[in-house]
């Protein structure tokens, strides 16, 4: 055992120390995670990396903190290596951010699809765009105030979106949500 | 191009923070450089982010030129007046005998210095090739950043908008106005320049954490504990994703373990110092007024027992008075900002706490469960309650006493908090429990370093060399 010259250390000491060594080794299993991960991030576009980032199912990121997330996670790994679930917090940051780029910064978009994560993601990513679920001012401040208080429009009445100010709206349609313009719907060149 | 103008908004908080720390502090001395540079870090974050903060009040929209102004400004002030102290700042470390350590120590210490030089640049470089994504983050915090870089907070309709009540439109600016530097900066608001605050926090708590415990301990130790906190996973994911709690926990760290230190060594610029970083704590969260009641109590309660009437007025200026006037133009503010979540201040009486009490052994059982996960913590939390376990009777001998009641106190709140809260304790767990632990993380792995010190526990560098006087 090596000793210091004049300060001898005790077992006590030994045995702390010990301690304090194996939690610093135990430490280093994440120069693994952070390393691979890297190594999956490494030379991809911003979008690409941004669905890796927020995906639950691809990054350890996206589920630390989260106990209930990374139980499920380790229980469902065997089923995950043979065919990846899908994420829908990486989908949904996703598409608000591709859509994002084309929106003009005084765009008014109406949400008329019942997508909480949409709303929360759209209204900071497209600020100063603005985005609403309801042309009311109403408290929404979770999921149940969000359910309750979304108003969505028939198609057939998107003109009165125009009129009270909205540019855009994101829409289900048959190729799924998009975000249109409501100047080119009215003049029939969207689809 | 992006990324140099990012590093430079970032080198404007750094100097405006050596700027602040050379105008507060006298003898520099007393500081290792590591300690200078972290804890000056935060002192650029409380300066620029109120100054902006006030700005923006009166009508100003965040401008890279404000802060070089406000840099430039406060280093001409700090040339004229604290000139000595400049010099000391860049030249100086704390005269200190070289003691002889055995080889094994030495290896030892590069050993922890490896290990965390290479845990800072991997979580750095994933932090930096992952744009923004935590939920967090973007629905809140970086929400109100992009809100306050268009427009100032006199202007924008933002705080009064319910509809966006899911960002909660009442927490503090400190962290969203900080973001805005950034992006005020580069000139554009965009989700990768702003990742750079992650490498920048990374080393900031580092250097924080390495130079409050080399006040205690020696460079072995004050290392050992440094790679210790810096090995748990928790504290270096929610660095990487920009969590506010990380901040928080660096404030709750400068802040109480300057006190202590003040405390321990009666020098008035640790009373500085501990007064700056508890208006940190004010301004970045709201828990951090929890931290700033129990500042206040450990204050009061220090003065009761010492009996030091002198003592009095700079502790009722630096705890209370400097914190309360720094941020009361927020507390102005944020009274006027509708009021929609859950009203927690008037859940706080006992009455409501006795009503519930019910709840407290599945928050004991829970918070347990969640100090035990492995995959967030390692064994962290295992290590601290045998630490305490070990030195108990330390716990009530001063001055580490003071720490322990501080870090009691913060327990104790937010045991309190989960019992009155009206969600569910198992909901509540999942989202907050790992997030408040977080608070507290660094501070903890202090208070386990120095009963560790005060025990006996760890080895100790011999006597100094004569030679190397």
């Amino acid at each position: 055992m090596p000793k210091s010259p004049r300060n001898p250390v005790s077992l006590r000491q030994w045995l702390f120390f010990a301690a304090l060594v194996f939690m610093v080794f135990w430490g280093m299993h994440n120069f693994s995670d952070y390393g691979s991960l890297f190594s999956k991030l490494q030379g991809k576009p911003m979008l690409e990396r941004g669905s890796i980032g927020s995906n639950e199912w691809q990054s350890f990121l996206a589920r630390a903190g989260r106990p209930q997330l990374q139980e499920i996670y380790y229980k469902s790994r065997p089923l995950e290596m043979l065919s990846p679930p899908q994420s829908n917090v990486a989908m949904g940051w996703r598409w608000v951010v591709e859509n994002g780029e084309h929106l003009p910064p005084d765009a008014k978009v109406y949400l008329n699809v019942p997508g909480l994560l949409l709303y929360f993601y759209g209204a900071s990513l497209w600020h100063p765009s603005a985005l609403d679920v309801t042309t009311e001012t109403v408290v929404i401040k979770d999921g149940s105030t969000f359910e309750k208080n979304a108003k969505p429009v028939p198609s057939n009445e998107f003109s009165r979106l125009l009129e009270s100010g909205y540019t855009h709206v994101v829409t289900s349609t048959r190729w799924g949500v998009r975000l249109l313009n409501l100047r080119e719907i009215a003049g029939g060149t969207a689809p | 191009m992006t990324l140099i103008r990012a590093c430079l908004g970032i080198a404007v908080i750094e100097l405006i923070g050596i700027a602040v720390f050379t105008l507060l502090t006298s003898d520099m001395q007393r500081w290792t450089s590591a300690a200078k540079f972290g804890l000056s870090f935060c002192l650029g974050l409380v300066t620029l982010t109120l100054s902006l903060f006030i700005g923006s009040w009166c009508g100003l929209k965040p401008v890279w030129w404000f802060g070089v102004c406000e840099a430039i400004l406060l280093g001409v002030l700090a040339f004229l007046f604290r000139k000595e102290q400049v010099r000391e700042f860049f030249c100086s470390s704390p005269e200190k005998t070289v003691a002889r350590r055995a080889p094994w120590m030495r290896i030892v210490e590069v050993g922890a210095l490896i290990f965390i030089a290479v845990t800072i640049a991997l979580v750095s470089g994933v932090s930096l090739l992952e744009p923004l994504v935590e939920w967090d983050v973007i629905a809140i915090w970086a929400f109100k950043a992009k809100v306050l870089f268009h427009e100032s907070v006199a202007a924008t309709p933002y705080f009064q908008d319910v509809t966006k009540a899911f960002s909660h439109l009442d927490y503090p600016l400190l962290w969203p106005i900080t973001m805005t530097w950034i992006w005020a900066c580069v000139g554009d608001t965009d989700l990768e320049s702003l990742k750079l605050l992650s490498p920048a926090l990374l080393l900031a708590l580092a250097a924080t954490f390495y130079g409050i415990l080399r006040r205690c301990v020696s460079s072995f130790s004050a290392l050992l504990f440094t790679a210790l906190l810096f090995g748990v996973p928790m504290v270096l994911s929610q660095t990487a994703r920009l969590m506010t709690d990380v901040p928080l926990g660096l404030f709750v760290l400068s802040g109480f373990g300057c006190f202590y230190l003040w405390i321990r060594d009666n020098h008035s610029d640790d009373l500085k110092l501990a007064g700056l970083f508890a208006t940190g704590m004010l301004f970045i969260k709201n828990e951090g007024i929890g931290f700033f009641v129990i500042f206040l109590v450990a204050a009061i309660t220090l003065l009761a027992v010492q009996r030091k009437a002198r003592r009095i007025p700079s502790v009722a200026l630096w705890v209370f008075v400097v914190p309360m006037t720094l941020t009361a133009l927020w507390f102005v503010f944020r009274a006027n900002i509708p009021k929609v979540h859950e009203d927690y201040a008037s859940r706080l009486s006992p009455k409501f706490f006795f009503e519930e009490i019910s709840r407290f052994p599945e928050v004991l059982k829970g918070t347990f469960h969640y100090c035990g996960n492995t995959y967030d913590w390692l064994g962290f939390w295992a290590l601290f309650l045998l630490v305490i376990v070990f030195c108990l009777p330390l716990l009530i001998k001063p001055p580490q006493s003071w720490l322990s009641l501080i870090v009691c106190l913060s327990f104790a709140m937010y045991g309190y908090i989960f019992v009155v809260s009206p969600w569910p304790v198992k909901d509540l767990l999942e989202t907050a429990a790992n997030r408040l632990l977080l608070h507290l993380t660094p501070l903890c792995a202090f208070l386990m370093a120095e009963l560790s010190r005060a025990a006996g526990l760890l080895p100790r560098e011999s006597e100094p060399n004569p030679e190397n006087k």
